[in-house]
């Protein structure tokens, strides 16, 4: 059925004009050979029916004067009948009076011997076709039964025309067969040409995407109907194709105009920190220079022991500030500058071994552990990767709780570097989202010491992100500290 | 020649008695001789009865034409103008082979199927001779005889027997 199914369209039409007329065919023939059959079974019935009535007529006499020399002379009769096997009169008393072979019948086969098509429409008329026809009639004389005369028929002859006739019927099917395969390959044409036609055209679309195609259509039947309704599709698509385009070009135009808008919102945004962080240092560095010296002089003319405490006050005050301009300062200049500078390879394994080194030597009051992969390569600015850590480590001392260790990992993992800093200590603020903010202090949250500016974080997410990674904090699971971990695309991932 | 094969059971006479009267389901009367008035077909036995009772109780009250056989017995030797309307077959009895030409000129134009066993009755001018020959019995019909009368029979039986014309036709 499968194989049937995948045939082509016009085969199928054929195939479907060219059964539908055998079958049609076969039929009609099976029908005439059956009536057929029965007609010339009738007849032959009739006839023999005839013959036994004028034999049996014509016996009487013999039957009455007990004369069956002349009663056979009368079967003998019957011998011109080359189909009539044997005949026989009985008496009124059913005793053999006279009698006819044939000697031809003994000579010749029965056909159904020898023709298993024989054997089968005997089978199938369930009995009522069979090799031998036999035919009684009483014989009355007065209509008084005085005998009873039995023809028996061979049917060879009977078969051999049915043979003859479905010769004829297999010869005419065969015609009207290669006759209906003429007419269908010629009348398939009126479905299956524009079934093609539509075939076609949907594969030029799909694969050409040429949704201009039309298919021309004379027709006023459903494939008509079809095709128009096709071609109203493809006008429909081309419509809406050409208003996709539109739409995109406009999207593109749009998209181009607010990233330019947002590049300018933000160079300007950078360029204003410049300024501000330009413009703060120079003249907070002219007013402290100012203060200072106001300081200085006030110290030296005044010996008043109770003013040392203001003046140490106003100095402390003064380094703040210098240290607030030097983060604004270094963190404008990051900003406009990281995402500009080249990256090379790196190993981030042999740069957090060598910075670990120098951790240790600088800071002996911290226990700091190191756990790397042999090899990290990763695209990135060796001094931006040193600063991250720097701050990443920095954030840890400031927050770890005393005498417990700082664990500083790198592992190489599916297709980024992991780079993690762990302390133990206070855990992260609730609004811990916001500590890689820039200019967020959270100074004011509990148990959290703070560099008071928010600016080492936010570079850690700057550099982070500049390397094409991110950066995320997290408490340590089920225990107090926190956990950052910063991801960079392995080199080729 | 027909060869009869007689019944070996049935005795000659009885066999006679059945032949003659089967002879009658092969004939043909005229129609005045079959009226409808008279329901029985007369078989007229001329002369000295030939058959015993069980012969007669063989035919007596068969039917032939539609019509219950009746036996009727002339052993006078005379034949009553009143009696011929009642006989459809006579058999003439070998008693009377002396007066047959008499008996055969009386019933020459009569529609009455003659039927006897004596030798030579057809070609004088009667209708059908019974002849036995050993154990079988054929017959003789004279075609002229019957036409004669008004009668006719069927082919069937005048294929079974030995046709025979009139001995002397100059007589008739």
């Amino acid at each position: 059925m499968l194989r049937l199914r995948n045939l082509p369209i016009k085969t199928k039409l054929m195939a479907m004009m060219t059964i539908t007329a055998s079958v049609a065919m076969l039929l009609m023939a099976i029908v005439i050979l059956i009536n057929e059959a029965i007609t010339k079974r009738d007849a032959i019935i009739a006839e023999l029916s005839t013959l036994a009535e004028v034999i049996g007529s014509r016996s009487t006499g013999s039957l009455t004067f007990n004369d069956p020399r002349t009663a056979l002379e009368n079967l003998n009769a019957l011998s011109v009948k080359q189909n009539i096997i044997y005949a026989a009169i009985f008496d009124e008393h059913d005793q053999l009076f006279a009698e006819y072979q044939s000697g031809v019948h003994t000579k010749t086969n029965s056909l159904s011997e020898s023709l298993w098509f024989i054997q089968l429409l005997q089978q199938l008329s369930m009995g009522v076709l069979t090799d031998t026809i036999e035919v009684s009639k009483p014989i009355l004389l007065e209509d008084q039964r005085i005998g009873v005369i039995r023809i028996i028929s061979s049917m060879n002859a009977f078969y051999a025309s049915l043979i003859n006739y479905l010769g004829w019927i297999g010869i005419i099917a065969l015609g009207c067969f290669g006759l209906s395969l003429v007419v269908s390959a010629r009348l398939h044409k009126l479905i299956s040409d524009p079934i093609l036609e539509l075939n076609q055209a949907t594969k030029t679309v799909s694969v050409g995407n040429d949704y201009s195609i039309r298919i021309p259509s004379n027709r006023n039947d459903e494939l008509g109907n079809l095709i128009d309704s096709f071609n109203t599709m493809l006008k429909q698509i081309e419509i809406r194709d050409q208003q996709l385009a539109d739409y995109s070009n406009q999207l593109k135009v749009q998209v181009e105009e607010r990233t330019g808008e947002l590049m300018q919102a933000n160079q300007r945004r950078i360029q204003w920190l410049e300024n501000m962080a330009r413009f703060l240092k120079h003249e907070l560095k002219n007013a402290t220079v100012g203060v200072k010296s106001s300081l200085e002089l006030i110290e030296r003319r005044s010996q008043q022991p109770s003013i040392e405490v203001y003046i140490s006050r106003a100095r402390k005050s003064l380094g703040f500030m210098n240290v607030l301009l030097d983060s604004v300062s270094s963190a404008s200049s990051l900003e406009a500058t990281v995402y500009k500078e080249s990256l090379h390879p790196v190993d981030l394994a042999a740069l957090i071994a060598s910075q670990a080194d120098e951790y240790r030597a600088f800071y002996p009051q911290y226990t700091l552990i190191d756990d790397c992969d042999s090899e990290i390569h990763i695209l990135g600015n060796e001094d931006r990767l040193k600063q991250l850590l720097d701050k990443l480590v920095s954030n840890a001392f400031e927050h770890s709780q005393a005498n417990t260790p700082i664990l500083v990992s790198a592992k190489n993992r599916h297709d980024c570097a992991e780079l993690t800093v762990i302390n133990e200590g206070p855990n992260l603020p609730k609004d811990k989202d916001r500590i890689f903010d820039l200019f967020i202090s959270l100074r004011d949250a509990e148990h959290w010491k703070s560099d008071s500016l928010g600016l080492g974080l936010y570079l850690v997410k700057l550099i982070a992100e500049s390397h094409g990674g991110s950066v995320i904090a997290r408490d340590r699971d089920g225990k107090n500290g926190a956990i950052f971990t910063v991801t960079i695309p392995l080199i080729g991932k | 020649m027909p060869v009869l094969a007689t019944d070996a059971v049935i005795d000659e006479a009885t066999m006679k008695a059945i032949y003659s009267f089967k002879f009658g389901k092969f004939t043909r009367w005229p129609k005045s001789k079959l009226s409808d008035n008279n329901r029985s077909l007369g078989f007229c036995i001329f002369g000295k009865n030939p058959f015993d009772l069980s012969a007669l109780d063989a035919i007596e009250g068969k039917q032939v034409k539609g019509k219950t056989l009746h036996v009727e017995l002339f052993e006078s030797g005379l034949l009553s103008d009143d009696a011929l309307p009642n006989c459809h077959i006579m058999f003439v009895s070998q008693s009377e082979n002396l007066r047959l030409q008499n008996i055969l000129t009386t019933l020459r134009y009569q529609p009455i199927l003659t039927v006897s066993d004596i030798e030579g009755f057809s070609g004088n001018g009667g209708m059908i001779t019974l002849i036995k020959a050993g154990d079988q019995i054929h017959f003789e019909i004279n075609p002229d005889a019957i036409h004669r009368a008004g009668l006719s029979i069927s082919s069937k039986l005048v294929e079974l027997a030995r046709t025979v014309k009139d001995i002397d036709p100059g007589r008739n």
